[in-house]
């Protein structure tokens, strides 16, 4: 009896062209279910107070909620993409929903990132499936929704000076950053949720620094020191840093393939958030999903999405808790670790394996 | 002279019902071993934990007030949140002429300090068939300072419950699983954190090396338990409720975390009180889920190695995520850590780092000393979890079927 139990668990059946566990369908639900759960427990938290945000977080939640399931699906499906291998596509959906980050993200913070992520992964995802053109509208989608899409901006370039995209698909992202900054910034703002929640935070900041409790370098010269000077100088060595990426990729000579994709993804989502002023708490997040389908790829590196996402949360309990448990100074340093070996890993194919090897591929 | 010393030293005893060999030096390293781990009892014999005077002391009082013994179990309490079983032993210890209340409690926990230890020799010894490395486990689990100052110092029981889980294992390891999950039982009755390795016997029925019906043992040997205070007339549903007011985490609120190095540290402890201790539950069983997912889609043989390494991963997963841990809930990882040392000698770190992170909590709480901060306890932790996630997953695929 127990033995029919258990094979049944197992036994693989045939549904359409995938051969899927009951186990499987096991965890689908029960991701779905734990994750809402969690959500549900933290969902009455506000985290501030003024009365406009009061009155969008309720729907914000929920349509961003609404999205931590189509990004964790689309996480999935990538990881399935990159490896063809099922349990790594269904542990990615799993982990992917009950992020912490990604939870706290939309149900206590709700300030719709997991949207733009979404858009910003279905771009990777499409470029990966050779759909160059669907991917650019996608990341046009991404940047209009969050400036920090913008961090994925010189794959966007190599994918066009390798032929992957035409030129006149590159208009969605160039109307996306337009559209942005005219509603965001502009004088006849559109009352459109997520930037509206956007700029009450703003508002609520008070103080102007060069990093809002993101750990990155300016945490460890000091956040509050020459602001406007810095600003100006970061923001410049950033738009360099782009550049140098885009001509040090295209000199390789080497093809954006899948897993170079994901990889040189991941580090800009890591690099850029640590050199570029005025980042916050959220920045991490699209690196934190981009990690977890990397490891899945690259299983021997699997710490860099637990140390990621550990790192993500930090910043988002420095904002919750109004200052960190640990000082972001030091976690500056293990970001810059992590930038490290990504760096290694990305221009040599080098890997920092902790406890096993994996074969290469 | 001196050759006789030597032969004497190292004659060889047969045991041959049992087929174990056992020489002089075996026996004098084991005596050895007791009279240090006793001597070190003693010496912490007469420490006064915060515990004893806020809660045991009073229990005892209001236990000796009903009558004691199984009359005592009558007694009508403000607040407690342990089951019948130790409730009698401390009934019993409430009417004894013999010495005072503190060293009788110690004393119990002193016991089963030594159930334990003979536990983890029978199991070394069924792993690596040498009577030196049993004793010699026996004698870690003696020494390492969780284990001694749990019951010694601070006259905590959770050696008992874990006795009964290190007895489960043995007979797990030697395919009994009747007496295993029997004994898992009797741990359950005393504790609910046994449960915090249930997913560990969860994989085991996936795999075969138990049944269905031998998980009946959990809710049979609660209700056995139960019997002492139903006789002194206790209402059944009040004995069996014990359970749900401590997984309801009432007394243990104003922390997310009571000392321990896991995840509240890194993100603090004391806000969200509400919203985080009811996430981290979720959190848990999603962390818990994606392990057992893992563990039972793939195909592979079971041997020690895993299972403990499984068991530690699992145990250590649940005690990362849930809100309002202890200092002393890691007990389990500690001594199957212990026990690992024994079978994989060069992989010494796994115990050594396991009982750092745990005694930091006793020393803050014991020693009221907070030295090095709590979250790089938190680090050592999720690294030590690294160790063990990697292990299985190579484990699993060394003994993988197809």
């Amino acid at each position: 009896m127990d033995k029919k139990i258990t094979d049944f668990i197992v036994t693989e059946l045939k549904i359409g062209k995938w051969r899927l566990a009951p186990i499987d369908f096991l965890l689908l639900v029960f991701a779905v279910v734990f994750g809402v759960m969690t959500r549900s427990c933290v969902v009455s938290y506000t985290c501030m107070d003024a009365k406009m945000y009061l009155e969008l977080a309720e729907g914000l939640k929920i349509a961003t909620a609404c999205f931590d399931v189509l990004l964790s699906v689309l996480s999935g499906l990538y990881v399935y993409e990159l490896t063809h291998h099922k349990l790594k596509a269904f542990l990615a959906y799993a982990i992917v929903i009950m992020l912490p980050v990604l939870a706290a993200g939309s149900a206590m913070w709700g300030m719709g990132d997991s949207v733009f992520v979404f858009f910003a992964v279905l771009s990777l995802y499409l470029l990966t499936k050779g759909k160059g053109n669907a991917a650019v509208i996608a990341y046009g989608v991404s940047l209009f929704l969050s400036r920090y899409a913008f961090f994925l901006l010189p794959v966007f370039a190599i994918a066009f000076m390798q032929k992957k995209t035409k030129l006149v698909s590159y208009l969605a992202p160039f109307c996306g950053a337009w559209f942005r900054n005219g509603i965001v910034t502009g004088e006849g703002r559109l009352s459109f949720p997520v930037f509206e929640a956007e700029r009450i935070l703003s508002l609520t900041r008070g103080e102007n620094l060069l990093s809002y409790n993101w750990p990155n370098f300016f945490q460890v010269i000091g956040p509050d020191k020459f602001v406007m000077e810095y600003a100006v100088v970061f923001k410049s060595l950033a738009a360099v840093v782009m550049l140098a990426v885009v001509v040090l990729a295209l000199q390789k000579n080497e093809e954006l393939k899948a897993g170079k994709l994901i990889s040189l993804s991941l580090l800009l989502a890591m690099v850029f958030p640590y050199i570029m002023p005025q980042m916050d708490e959220r920045c991490g997040l699209l690196a934190d999903i981009l990690a977890v389908i990397f490891v899945m790829k690259y299983t021997d590196m699997y710490y860099v999405a637990i140390i990621q996402v550990i790192i993500s949360y930090i910043a988002y309990s420095a904002y919750f808790r109004g200052e960190p448990v640990i000082a972001l100074s030091y976690v500056a340093f293990v970001m810059l670790f992590l930038i490290v070996i990504m760096l290694r890993f990305v221009m040599n194919g080098k890997r920092l394996s902790i406890c096993f090897k994996e074969k290469e591929n | 002279m001196d050759d006789k010393i030597r032969g004497l030293l190292t004659h060889t005893f047969y045991i041959k019902k049992r087929d174990i060999k056992i020489t002089t030096m075996d026996i004098l390293l084991f005596c050895v071993l007791t009279g240090f781990a006793l001597l070190a009892r003693y010496a912490l014999r007469n420490v006064v934990a915060g515990d004893y005077k806020m809660f045991f002391e009073p229990w005892v009082a209001t236990l000796r007030e009903a009558g004691g013994g199984i009359k005592g179990l009558a007694a009508e309490f403000e607040y407690v949140d342990y089951t019948t079983p130790y409730l009698t032993i401390l009934s019993f210890i409430s009417i004894c002429p013999f010495l005072n209340t503190l060293l009788l409690m110690k004393i119990v926990s002193i016991f089963f300090d030594f159930v334990a230890a003979f536990a983890i020799m029978a199991i070394v010894y069924h792993e690596t068939k040498s009577t030196t490395k049993a004793i010699l486990g026996y004698g870690t689990l003696l020494l390492v300072p969780t284990i001694l100052t749990n019951g010694a110092m601070w006259a905590q029981c959770d050696i008992i419950f874990t006795s009964f889980i290190l007895w489960s294992l043995y007979f797990m390891l030697r395919d009994k699983p009747a007496m295993s999950m029997m004994f898992y039982g009797i741990a359950f009755a005393f504790k609910l954190q046994t449960l915090f390795l249930a997913p560990l016997y969860l994989i085991l029925w996936m795999k075969g090396k138990i049944k269905l019906k031998h998980f009946l043992f959990l809710p049979l040997m609660y209700v056995v338990g139960m019997i002492p205070a139903l006789i002194a007339g206790q209402s059944f549903w009040e004995l069996i409720s014990v359970y749900f007011f401590q997984a309801n985490g009432a007394m243990d609120i104003y922390a997310l975390s009571h000392k321990f190095p896991n995840i509240y540290q890194l993100i603090g402890t004391d806000v969200f009180l509400f919203e985080y201790a009811d996430a981290g539950i979720w959190i848990t069983l999603g962390a818990l889920m994606i392990l057992l997912y893992v563990f039972a889609r793939k195909n592979y043989m079971f041997n020690t190695r895993l299972m403990l390494r499984m068991g530690m991963l699992l145990t250590m997963t649940v005690v990362f995520f849930l809100p309002h841990m202890h200092e002393r809930y890691a007990v389990l990882v500690d001594v199957m850590a212990i026990i690992y040392l024994f079978i994989e000698p060069e992989k010494f770190y796994i115990p050594l780092l396991t009982i750092l992170c745990s005694f930091a909590g006793y020393t803050i709480y014991l020693a009221q000393n907070n030295i090095v901060p709590m979250y790089l306890y938190t680090v050592v932790f999720i690294l030590l979890m690294f160790d063990h996630a990697v292990s299985c997953m190579k484990l699993m695929k060394e003994n993988v079927l197809e």
